[in-house]
């Protein structure tokens, strides 16, 4: 009896326990190998991001680093048992597979065909390009999920062993009352109601025992669900602990996972970093579709959202890169890894999210680098182009007018343009390889060859002219520029010449000079004959007037008045005209020296105040009773370094003048000494000169109309503006027809610029 | 006798032509040095530097383990010294480098970009190798001199 209530309840507990622990495990592994496969993907991306970084940024130590870090830390916390790099080359090519093993057993494994579950990330580098494959045996899972319920199994066991002893006692209390009922039972059916009631009485003692068995059952029943709330609890703190793996592997490579349940519009954020990818808290980290589109800028929310749309009525994976809806000015460029997964009728989108701001931000600024460097290398090029078509038409005009050749340092003509062939009448092979000094002429060769090498051996330009042997026809005469050109490393190079023709400027200054030559023989001659013919008029101009005098004393002791009077005034007259003669003869003879060059200044110290005052005293005498000459002096007196004979000429014809054409007033000079020069003004009330005569008062033998009567040659002024230019000084005249004349001569207080002085004098010019 | 003549006439060429190669090699010590810290080392020749370089040493004589410093991509002399320790160019190295920490048969080496950065490494860093300038002043115990 007590097996037969035993039996059943043990058995149920038994195969509830076997279906639980049949079931419970399958639906870990399965949760635990979803983690799995995210993991190595995750891990796949983070050692593909860090060759990527490692070969893109440059900052080896780190990357490189990283990168092993990272495997260190997959093969150590990840149960990942194989890691292998492929790269390939610029043409698709197998270039390098790298493995790395995390676990002995894993040749076995592999040869084995062990079920594998592996993931893989492509890199994409400046240099070369490849993927990451991650794999990790399932075996491992299996033995986890194993090393986690082995426990539980074990507990289970117990239970059930100790639920069926517990069982067994309250089929063993249960069964003793339901054996006395049935005897009992048996027993009214006999109709031995004597037993029945001794049962009956029995019985409630037996009941209350029962009820004691079965409240025993409730407790332990009660345990046993406390017991597996345990259990339940230690698989959650794991599955936590594998979730906080996953999420360092997250963090590692900033991923963020999330999951969209599509029928239920929720997106589920596995990570903080889908927070910050959705630039948004949202408690629990859920969303719906529509909050999740919005975090998208609008520009790219219709072409994410039609992408996804296809994702999930198409299935498979696909990658979209979209810029993040943020108030910040800087862009922030996200990139979501989704894939599908259908169960029963609903759809359930995963992924991850990625910054790939810096990654687009590298890549624009290369861009926009490689754009401005094109942009420059254009403009650059645009120039070089300029500036050789500029350089090109300055060379053709330069070939056109300038003979350009070149030599090298040993002097041999290395080029010769086509204008120098032409000068030369050369051909340029015979011209090219000769020496450059053997095509000056021969007169010239030795000198200016030493000069040339001197100075261009120096580093500098030689400049000259020079007779140049012509091929067929007369030597040409050339203005030679030499230039050494130098080399990068600074030293002499070559030599450019540049040469101009210049002998037909040359045959002219020869002509000038013959023609500049005659012309001074005549000038010379003209003096000469000035000379002798004044020479020649004076002595018999002497003889007259030697007779006139003797005839004036005859005239003298001639005792009729009458033809005294007329003798004595034809005497007068033939002296005056012989006077005047003599003086014209002086004058002719002056200015004839003046233009033969042959009169030189002869400077000397000279005290204007002293030669004035002289001149003063003398026409004070000479001139009639109440004339005089007024002089004036202003400024501190200097002494000037002049021709004293020539300037007192100068002053005696001009002061003589004042005289002779202003009789009722008396002359007035000033005399004023400035800083760097003397000027002196003399002025009189005459006659003045008419406005149309003034400008000719210069002029060789030259006469105002109104002089009338008045005695002179026309060469008093013409002479004094001669002297005072030959002393480096300046005349002139300022005239009112019948108000008087003003003539002003400035004159330098020394002139050593204007005449040849000796070293001697030129120190006399220094007064102080 | 001929054949004779000609073997140890083949035999000295040999000989001649691998002094050569040496001497070659060596041309570079007048431009660089050998930089370590507490190696137990104070002379090597070309082939021990090389190994060194390429990680096939994990410790030195002293027990203490190698650390390698390299110049980096902004170092002014890191493609000449990859040229001339791995015969590869910088980012051949790089791969190098990446080969051998991806598959952990070595720490991740040093990279610096200048000579100044490598000394001052190497100098704090017990067991670090490099490879310097011999324009830039290193104390003397931390030299290498390398020998043919």
């Amino acid at each position: 009896m007590t097996f037969r209530i035993w039996l059943p309840f043990t058995l149920s507990v038994f195969m509830m326990g076997s279906i639980i622990g049949f079931y419970y495990p399958e639906s870990q592994k399965e949760v635990m190998v979803a983690n799995k496969k995210t993991q190595l993907a995750n891990l796949a991306k983070t050692v593909a991001l860090g060759i990527e970084l490692n070969f893109t940024i440059g900052d080896e130590t780190k990357s490189l680093e990283g990168i092993q870090k990272t495997l260190e830390w997959a093969g150590r916390e990840n149960d990942v048992d194989y890691i292998a790099i492929e790269t390939l080359g610029e043409n698709g090519e197998k270039e390098m597979f790298l493995e790395r093993f995390f676990s002995d057993t894993i040749s076995d494994l592999f040869e084995n065909d062990h079920e594998f579950m592996y993931s893989d990330a492509d890199f994409n580098t400046e240099i070369f390009k490849g993927r990451i494959i991650v794999s990790a045996s399932s075996k491992q899972v299996k033995n986890q999920v194993w090393n986690l319920n082995k426990k539980v199994y074990l507990f289970l066991a117990v239970i059930f062993f100790v639920i069926s002893l517990a069982f067994y006692f309250l089929a063993r209390l249960l069964s003793s009352p339901l054996k006395m009922l049935r005897t009992t039972t048996n027993a009214l059916i006999n109709k031995q109601y004597k037993t029945q009631i001794i049962t009956s009485r029995f019985s409630s003692e037996e009941v209350s025992a029962l009820a004691s068995s079965i409240s025993a059952l409730r407790d332990t029943l009660i345990k046993e669900k406390d017991n597996n709330e345990q259990i339940l609890a230690n698989l959650e703190q794991l599955v936590e602990k594998r979730s906080h793996s996953l999420k360092e592997a997250q963090q590692v490579a900033k991923l963020a996972s999330f999951e969209w349940d599509t029928e239920a519009d929720r997106v589920y954020g596995v990570n903080e970093f889908f927070d910050n990818y959705t630039s948004r808290k949202i408690n629990n980290r859920v969303q719906t579709g529509e909050s999740f589109y919005s975090t998208i800028h609008p520009n790219d929310v219709k072409s994410v959202k039609t992408a996804l749309l296809n994702l999930l009525e198409q299935g498979g994976e696909k990658v979209l890169e979209y810029k993040l809806h943020t108030t910040e000015k800087r862009p922030q460029f996200i990139e979501l890894h989704a894939k599908t997964k259908r169960e029963n009728d609903s759809v359930m989108m995963f992924g991850t999210v990625r910054d790939k701001t810096a990654q687009v931000e590298t890549e624009r600024l290369k861009e926009n680098f490689t754009k401005e460097l094109e942009r420059e290398i254009k403009k650059k090029t645009e120039d070089l182009l300029n500036s050789e078509n500029e350089l090109y038409h300055r060379m053709e005009t330069l070939n056109q007018v300038a003979m350009v050749s070149e030599f090298n340092t040993e002097g041999t003509i290395t080029y010769s343009n086509e204008h120098f062939c032409k000068v030369l009448e050369f051909n340029e092979s015979d011209i090219v390889g000769t020496i450059f000094t053997d095509l000056i002429s021969t007169q010239q060769r030795e000198e200016t060859s030493k000069g040339i090498w001197d100075e261009i051996e120096a580093g500098n330009t030689w400049r000259g002219e020079l007779v140049a042997e012509s091929g067929q026809k007369n030597d040409v005469w050339l203005i030679v520029s030499v230039v050494p050109f130098l080399s990068v490393s600074g030293e002499i190079d070559k030599y450019v010449v540049v040469s101009f023709d210049i002998t037909d400027e040359k045959d002219l200054q020869h002509q000038l000079e013959l023609s500049l030559s005659k012309e001074r023989e005549l000038s010379d001659l003209k003096s000469h004959f000035i000379s002798m013919a004044s020479h020649q008029f004076r002595t018999p101009l002497s003889i007259i007037q030697s007779n006139s005098e003797l005839l004036n004393m005859v005239i003298q002791k001639e005792s009729k008045s009458t033809l005294k009077n007329n003798l004595l005034k034809s005497s007068e007259r033939i002296t005056s005209e012989i006077a005047r003669m003599t003086q014209l003869m002086d004058d002719v003879l002056i200015l004839g020296k003046i233009g033969s060059s042959y009169l030189q200044p002869n400077p000397k110290k000279v005290d204007l105040v002293l030669m004035l005052s002289d001149i003063k005293d003398q026409s004070d005498i000479i001139y009639p009773e109440g004339r005089c000459l007024n002089l004036e002096i202003v400024g501190e007196t200097k002494i000037a370094f002049l021709d004293e004979k020539l300037i007192r000429h100068v002053f005696e014809n001009i002061i003589s003048n004042a005289f002779k054409y202003s009789l009722e007033t008396n002359p007035f000079v000033l005399l004023t000494f400035k800083s760097e020069s003397i000027i002196v003004s003399v002025e009189d009330k005459g006659i003045g000169i008419p406005k149309a005569d003034i400008e000719k008062l210069f002029q060789p033998f030259y006469r105002a109309d109104n002089v009338g009567p008045v005695s002179g040659t026309g060469l008093g002024l013409v002479i004094a503006k001669e002297y005072v230019e030959l002393n480096g000084g300046s005349i002139h005249l300022s005239s009112i027809e019948n108000k008087g004349t003003k003539v002003t001569v400035e004159l330098p207080l020394n002139i050593v610029d204007h005449h040849e002085n000796t070293p001697d004098e030129r120190k006399e010019i220094n007064f102080n | 006798m001929v054949f004779r003549i000609i073997f140890y006439l083949s035999l000295i060429f040999s000989l001649l032509a691998s002094v050569k190669a040496t001497a070659q090699e060596l041309d570079f010590s007048s431009d660089y040095q050998i930089i370590a810290n507490e190696s137990g080392l104070t002379e090597m020749n070309i082939a021990d530097l090389r190994k060194r370089f390429k990680g096939k040493y994990y410790s030195w004589e002293t027990k203490i383990d190698v650390i390698i410093v390299l110049p980096s991509s902004k170092h002014k002399n890191a493609e000449e010294i990859s040229r001339i320790i791995y015969d590869k160019s910088f980012y051949g190295v790089k791969k190098f480098w990446l080969s051998l920490v991806f598959q952990g048969r070595f720490n991740a080496p040093n990279f610096f970009d200048s000579d100044e950065e490598i000394i001052d490494f190497i100098s704090k860093n017990k067991g670090a190798l490099g490879f310097v300038s011999k324009k830039v002043s290193v104390s003397e115990k931390f030299v290498i001199t390398l020998i043919p």
